[in-house]
């Protein structure tokens, strides 16, 4: 369901420009809240690469998320200034490394095999940090300073300024967004979505579907690895729970609610569980039951998630163009 | 067509298929030349898409041998068989609903082994017209008809020497079968080899210079479509016409 319609585009418009207003009239707390959701949809548009578009279902994606953060930490963490080329450009590298391995062990399986082994992979980086002292243990790790991003001596962004950072995170955001489109229409993208709606057709065409599922895997993780490393520069403190099966199943979770081979959906999906994280406490102490069953009524009544009634709304009420394209 | 009269395009020995402990094929032996039609017939059941299947490694026989233009391919995988000018359209038809009419056949579009690109774009949609009316459309909202179409076309659009047809009309509308059949014909007429399989032998014979007729996993006739119209028995034994 990929196909961007006019509607969708206006209504992807309409959604950045409130993006970009929020910090002028959204208090302090908030734009740090919309930061954090902004950089965990990187993470999960990554995680719709996967799922949505590949057919490839990781319950271990957030290893990346928590290596790319931990990658920033351990290796620049001491320092007085780091230099945020080198940094995030050795932070990527290493991150798509891993996912290289990882994803290299991993696509050789399908269905629960794969689902189990990326759990496994995750769980073993997840207690590597957790009982690595050198790495702050389960306490986690603090970063003395944020990347600075400078050209030629000059500062182009002030990462210790809310609002550029916020501005920051949007830009990359978009930019992640713009990058997966652009993937997926490619013919790179369409052999990636006829993986995931028969595998074994795709290689009855000549294709070697392994090479394409390894490289999906990687671009997946290693923009996971970017989200991870904006989420360590905007805390500057990270613990092993990013790399939990508890992160990744939250993103599945986001990826579903918000409809899965959109792009956009997953989005959506981080901004409503993040906002109902943050709102439901204040009414009663069982919020999580309640949020379980906003889950269950989208699943039941949503099958293709949020993103799928945009669609099925802006088909009705504004075109009739094809938007068929299924997740 | 660059395969040489003495060796054929693809050549199968003694396939020995099983599925788990299930003996499918039983020593099947076939062959094909460049630029002929050949038939696999038989009743329901009795290994002829289990054959195509194996001769272009989606189930791999365990005993045997294939070669492609004289050249050992039995442990190639499937998309190193294709990836040698062959094409395969499978029984079910095999769109990917997901995409486009339009992204269906560019994902699959390349030159032949030898480089030749005369199946492209334009020509596929001259051959299939309606196709090109509904290029915008998602694989999922074609008929029947036009799905099978579309599987042809991208079939084509490889440039493959040899194409494999596995029922390519089953369950059509007749006209649409017949429309099927007059493309079977003009892909004769082009020089590409094929090894169909179909129940609509009336049709069949006609086309193909040889026939198989597999019964239980073994090939039990092999021959001209002339002898095989002179021999009532041999339907009504094997084929149950």
């Amino acid at each position: 369901m990929h196909t961007v319609t006019r509607p969708i585009i206006i209504f992807l418009c309409l959604c950045l420009a409130l993006l970009l207003l929020f910090p002028m009239v959204g208090s302090a707390f908030y734009t740090g809240l919309v930061t954090k959701i902004m950089i965990l949809s990187i993470f999960t548009i990554s995680l719709d690469l996967l799922i949505g578009f590949t057919g490839l279902v990781s319950f271990g994606h957030a290893a990346f998320f928590g290596i790319g953060a931990y990658l920033l930490a351990i290796l620049f963490g001491d320092l007085e200034h780091i230099n945020y080329w080198w940094s995030l450009t050795l932070t990527l590298s290493l991150t798509g490394l891993a996912a290289l391995l990882v994803g290299w062990l991993c696509i050789r399986t399908s269905g629960i095999y794969f689902i189990m082994l990326t759990l496994a992979f995750a769980q073993m980086f997840f207690y590597f940090f957790f009982e690595s002292p050198r790495f702050g243990g389960d306490d986690g790790i603090f970063m003395m300073n944020k990347p600075e991003i400078t050209l030629a001596t000059r500062q182009l962004v002030d990462l210790d300024n809310e609002h550029d950072f916020y501005y920051f995170v949007l830009a990359w955001l978009v930019g992640v967004y713009l990058f997966l489109s652009m993937i997926l229409r490619a013919p790179f993208g369409h052999v990636l979505i006829a993986i995931k709606a028969n595998e074994q057709r795709v290689r009855a065409l000549g294709y070697s579907t392994p090479h394409y599922k390894l490289v999906s895997f990687v671009i997946a993780g290693t923009i996971a690895g970017l989200a991870g490393f904006l989420e360590a520069a905007h805390t500057s403190f990270i613990t092993p729970a990013y790399l939990g099966w508890h992160e990744s199943g939250m993103a599945i979770m986001m990826v579903i609610l918000g409809g899965m081979g959109t792009l956009f959906g997953p989005v959506i999906g981080t901004f409503i569980v993040v906002l109902l994280q943050d709102f439901l406490p204040n009414f009663t102490e069982h919020w999580k039951l309640i949020m379980g069953g906003i889950i269950i009524f989208v699943v039941l009544f949503l099958p293709n998630g949020i993103a799928g009634l945009i669609y099925s709304i802006s088909n009705r009420f504004f075109s009739r163009e094809n938007s068929g394209r299924e997740g | 067509m660059s395969t040489s009269s003495a060796t054929p395009l693809l050549q199968a020995e003694g396939l020995h298929t099983y599925y788990g402990d299930s003996h499918i094929l039983r020593g099947i032996d076939l062959s094909i030349e460049a630029g002929e039609t050949v038939s696999l017939m038989g009743r329901n059941g009795m290994g002829k898409t289990t054959t195509l299947r194996s001769l272009i490694g989606l189930t791999p026989p365990r005993r045997g041998r294939i070669t492609i233009r004289g050249k050992e391919s039995t442990r190639l995988n499937t998309h190193q068989v294709i990836r040698q000018g062959i094409a395969f359209v499978p029984e079910d038809r095999g769109i990917f609903p997901n995409l486009s009419v339009l992204e269906n056949l560019t994902m699959a579009a390349r030159t032949g082994p030898d480089g030749r690109d005369e199946w492209n774009l334009d020509r596929v949609l001259e051959l299939f017209p309606r196709l090109g009316q509904r290029l915008t459309n998602m694989g999922n909202q074609l008929s029947g008809g036009e799905q099978q179409m579309l599987t042809i076309a991208r079939a084509l659009m490889t440039n493959p020497d040899l194409i494999i047809l596995d029922e390519a009309t089953e369950g059509l509308a007749p006209l649409i079968r017949l429309e099927i059949w007059v493309v079977i014909r003009h892909i004769k007429s082009t020089g590409i080899a094929s090894i169909i399989v179909d129940k609509d032998i009336n049709a069949l014979l006609p086309i193909c210079d040889r026939n198989y007729i597999i019964n239980k996993g073994e090939v039990v006739y092999h021959g001209r479509s002339r002898e095989l119209l002179e021999n009532p028995e041999l339907h009504k034994q094997y084929l149950g016409v």
